[in-house]
């Protein structure tokens, strides 16, 4: 027998109601799951920061490492995990984009490809370790660029190279089919394509997924101490700018640098009470850059996104 | 108008018909200008001015057919015979010119009543043709004159009903090409003159054969051509109607102003 | 009035007023032509031996219900389907007066879309300013004089009928201008590298009636200046627009002939069922 065949209005409300309460049930889960996962942030960031309160000021960044903690400063690390990523960026990005773009625009479609595209990202999820171990037996030892700065960056660079292929293949398929039809459609060739429109449009989400990738790698610990990054530092890198001709040095490339992880952990390890609030002022410091690079890269995705609203 | 002009005006494109000046372009206030499409525009024009310049062709057949039955001129009759074909070829023409456009063109509204009444007037036109094709072949027939024709008889009539109903009918076409709803009901109301005339011919013709009964096939003869004219004026009348149709008059009111 | 039931004779000789054409159908060159053509898109047969003339300098249309290969006939003209994998042409459609098979294997595809141009079912415009869209075709072909470039994307815009409403827009972005002008702008792109044939892929099915008017007023102006094929779902435009009308079924040409003729009296009863709408 078959039901009437239109529901009346209060059978409508009655189901309706339990209904939005479901709605309204989900939301609060949600929002409360948030809350627990940003309070357990700030809490830790305000840990850090209460613990190092006392560390805070222009002498802790400009101060070398010293053996007593009221003296030791973040000078060195601070400096040499600019310069990595100085050298992550300059070798992530390019490969990155280019690697990004071949899978995307020109590699045909078939199960190579497609074994390709599987380890790329399967990349992301190697241990930062097994990275630090290949780049101590490939650029330390075969290549001899010893425990520098230029391995630590290289090293880096390969671990973020899959954050950036992934961020800017997404960007490349952001941009629709009809933008591209239309340039072949004028006789572009691929390559024109892709210098005049794909990529312009993408550098929104290929620079986003740069940072996130740098603010991933300013973290790492693990393979820069494989390759041997040094902790007690009392020196900077030479400076790459000179005052004479041809006013780029590339002798830091080869020094040897620490970092500030390294530095965290250093500082962490000791006996000494008195380091501890270093260390928080110090990692207090890194979340701080962190949270920054990753307001840039919201700051900039929002702007691009502004320019060109397909 | 001077010979060549009307020759020259006749044979070119578009042309206005022979009595009326060449019409000045349609300036604002023509509603069926003004469309986005261009071809729409041409299109309506192109089946205006057909209209018009068949109109001058077959109101000049009128007049040449009632002339050649008064003065008995057979060149003229045959004249009038020999245009017969072009009538005919005017009105299939605006026929299918009128069907391609609203098979194209899909139009609506004003427009697509300009393209129905068109197609129609054509068809009122083709038969007034046709009446001044009895005429001329009954001119022919006719011979010459006797002084107790029944033609001579009525000769006034004739003569006066074929300027009325041809005047009609230049009006009832220039309605349609301006869209006038003035032209349509003056023309609407001029007929019960031709009526008139037309009551009064019989009469003449009635007495006439009361007296004299030897011509009475040419009599019966006279009596169609009176009709055939007082038909012209119908036509004209059913033009008229068309024009109010364009306009957009509704079925009824036309209805009470033909009665 | 004036007294005309005395019209002269010789005011009305017998010219014989032939109806003349007003407007004569010119006999057109053919532009390209269409021999034997078969396309698959992998193992799909998607053309079946099309021949079909596309006469030059007018506007030929191509209609048929969805899926019958009107589009991807229209595609075959500038080889997009190229930039597909798996897709085999077959046959050949010839470009006068060099008798060049657009989809010959020798011909290279990117010389091929640089003669043939198109627009696109939605209007696509890059995120650029209102000029550069314009001279982007210019630029690839190695314009770079700036005066040359500002003249011919000025003639462009006004080819489009477009260049009165962007004249002092030119450095806007493209993408601020309503949906009927960006597709001028589109037909502008196109139309500045002064393409042979413009392809129409359905180019109003995205716009409101009043931008369909204009751009449908557009394209028969200017089939003085380029050959036209247009793929349309819509008859009434079909008939409206076109010179000439082809009809396709399954992938098969089913009847073309001139536009007046296929919306009176078609030959084929299929093409008078699909367009009276008594078709599936």
């Amino acid at each position: 027998m078959a039901a009437t065949a239109h529901m009346t209005l209060e059978e409508i409300r009655k189901g309706l109601t339990w209904r939005k309460q479901l709605d309204k049930v989900f939301v609060l889960i949600g929002l409360s799951l948030l809350a627990i996962c940003l309070g357990i942030l700030a809490i830790l960031f305000l840990d850090l920061v209460r613990d190092g309160a006392s560390r805070f000021g222009w002498d802790f960044i400009a101060s070398f490492p010293s053996r007593r903690a009221e003296n030791a400063g973040i000078l060195s690390a601070a400096v040499g995990t600019s310069l990595i990523m100085l050298v992550t960026a300059i070798v992530a990005l390019p490969l990155g984009v280019a690697a990004a773009i071949y899978l995307e625009e020109y590699a045909p479609k078939n199960w190579f490809t497609g074994i390709i595209e599987i380890n790329v990202t399967n990349l992301a999820g190697v241990p930062s370790i097994v990275y630090g171990l290949l780049a101590l037996g490939l650029f330390v030892y075969i290549f001899g660029f010893g425990q520098s700065v230029l391995t630590a960056g290289l090293t880096l660079a390969l671990l973020i190279l899959p954050i950036v292929v992934v961020a800017t293949r997404e960007s490349l398929r952001a941009v629709p089919k009809a933008i591209r039809e239309a340039a072949y459609g004028l006789g572009a060739t691929r390559w024109e394509v892709t210098k005049d429109h794909v990529l312009p449009y993408s550098t929104g989400g290929i620079l986003t997924g740069l940072i996130l990738g740098l603010s991933r790698a300013i973290g790492e610990t693990a393979p820069i101490i494989t390759i041997g990054a040094l902790s007690f530092i009392a020196f900077l890198p030479p400076s790459p700018v000179t005052g004479e001709f041809p006013f780029l040095n590339f002798e830091w490339l080869w020094s040897s640098f620490t970092a500030m992880p390294i530095q965290m952990f250093n500082w962490v390890s000791r006996p000494d009470q008195a380091f501890q609030a270093n260390a928080a002022a110090a990692g207090a410091i890194l979340l701080g850059m962190t949270l920054l690079m990753n307001g840039v890269a919201i700051y900039i995705r929002y702007r691009f996104r502004k320019k060109i609203n397909w | 108008m001077q010979t060549d002009e009307r020759v020259a005006a006749a044979a070119d494109a578009p042309s206005a018909p022979p009595e009326e000046q060449a019409r000045a372009e349609a300036d604002a206030g023509d509603p069926l200008e003004g469309h986005t499409s261009k071809t729409v525009d041409q299109s309506l024009h192109a089946l205006r001015m057909h209209a018009v310049e068949m109109a001058g062709l077959v109101i000049d057949q009128v007049g040449s057919a009632v002339k050649a039955l008064l003065e008995r001129d057979a060149p003229l009759a045959e004249l009038v015979l020999s245009r017969e074909p072009l009538v005919n070829a005017y009105d299939g023409r605006l026929d299918q010119d009128s069907l391609t456009f609203i098979a194209l063109q899909q139009p609506v509204a004003n427009d697509l009543r300009a393209a129905r009444a068109i197609a129609r007037v054509g068809l009122e036109l083709e038969r007034v043709g046709d009446e001044s094709k009895k005429i001329a072949h009954f001119a022919l027939r006719i011979g010459s004159v006797s002084a107790h024709d029944p033609v001579v008889a009525v000769a006034r009539h004739l003569r006066h009903m074929a300027e009325l109903s041809t005047g009609m009918l230049r009006n009832a076409v220039r309605a349609l090409d301006e869209g006038s709803v003035e032209l349509a009901r003056a023309v609407l109301s001029r007929d019960k003159e031709l009526d008139r005339e037309y009551a009064t011919a019989l009469r003449q013709l009635m007495s006439y054969v009361m007296q004299d009964h030897q011509f009475l096939k040419p009599t019966i003869d006279t009596m169609f051509a009176l009709k055939g004219l007082e038909r012209v004026g119908d036509h004209a009348k059913n033009i008229a109607e068309q024009v109010l149709y364009m306009v957009g008059v509704d079925q009824e009111t036309r209805r009470q102003e033909r009665a | 009035m004036a007294g005309d039931t005395t019209t002269q004779r010789e005011e009305f000789p017998s010219i014989a007023i032939t109806l003349e054409e007003r407007t004569p159908t010119r006999a057109n060159a053919a532009k390209a032509t269409a021999e034997k053509l078969d396309f698959w898109y992998g193992s799909n047969h998607a053309l079946k031996d099309i021949n079909l003339t596309i006469p030059e300098n007018q506007v030929t249309a191509l209609i048929g219900p969805s899926g019958c290969g009107k589009s991807t006939f229209l595609r075959c003209f500038n080889r997009m389907h190229d930039l597909q994998p798996d897709t085999r042409y077959q046959g050949a459609i010839t470009l006068r007066p060099e008798n060049v098979n657009l989809v010959g294997p020798e011909t290279d595809p990117i010389e091929v879309r640089m003669r043939i141009g198109m627009v696109f079912q939605k209007p696509n415009p890059f995120p650029k300013s209102v000029f550069e869209n314009v001279a982007y075709g210019l630029r690839l072909r190695g314009i770079k004089n700036r005066t040359e470039l500002a003249e011919r994307v000025e003639k462009a815009l006004r080819g489009a009928a477009i260049w009165d409403e962007v004249k002092n827009r030119l450095s806007d972005s493209a993408l601020a201008l309503s949906g009927g002008q960006m597709q001028r702008l589109c037909i502008a792109r196109a139309l500045a590298t002064e393409p042979e044939i413009l392809l129409f892929d359905e180019p109003t099915s995205a716009l409101d009636p009043i931008a369909t008017a204009k751009i449908e007023e557009l394209i028969t102006e200017l089939r003085q200046r380029v050959t036209v094929l247009i793929v349309t779902h819509n008859m009434q435009q079909a008939a409206r627009v076109s010179d000439f009308t082809a009809f396709m079924y399954l992938g098969e040409l089913v009847e073309v002939d001139a536009t007046a003729k296929i919306f009176t009296n078609p030959a084929k009863k299929a093409t008078e069922d699909y367009i009276t709408g008594r078709y599936g």
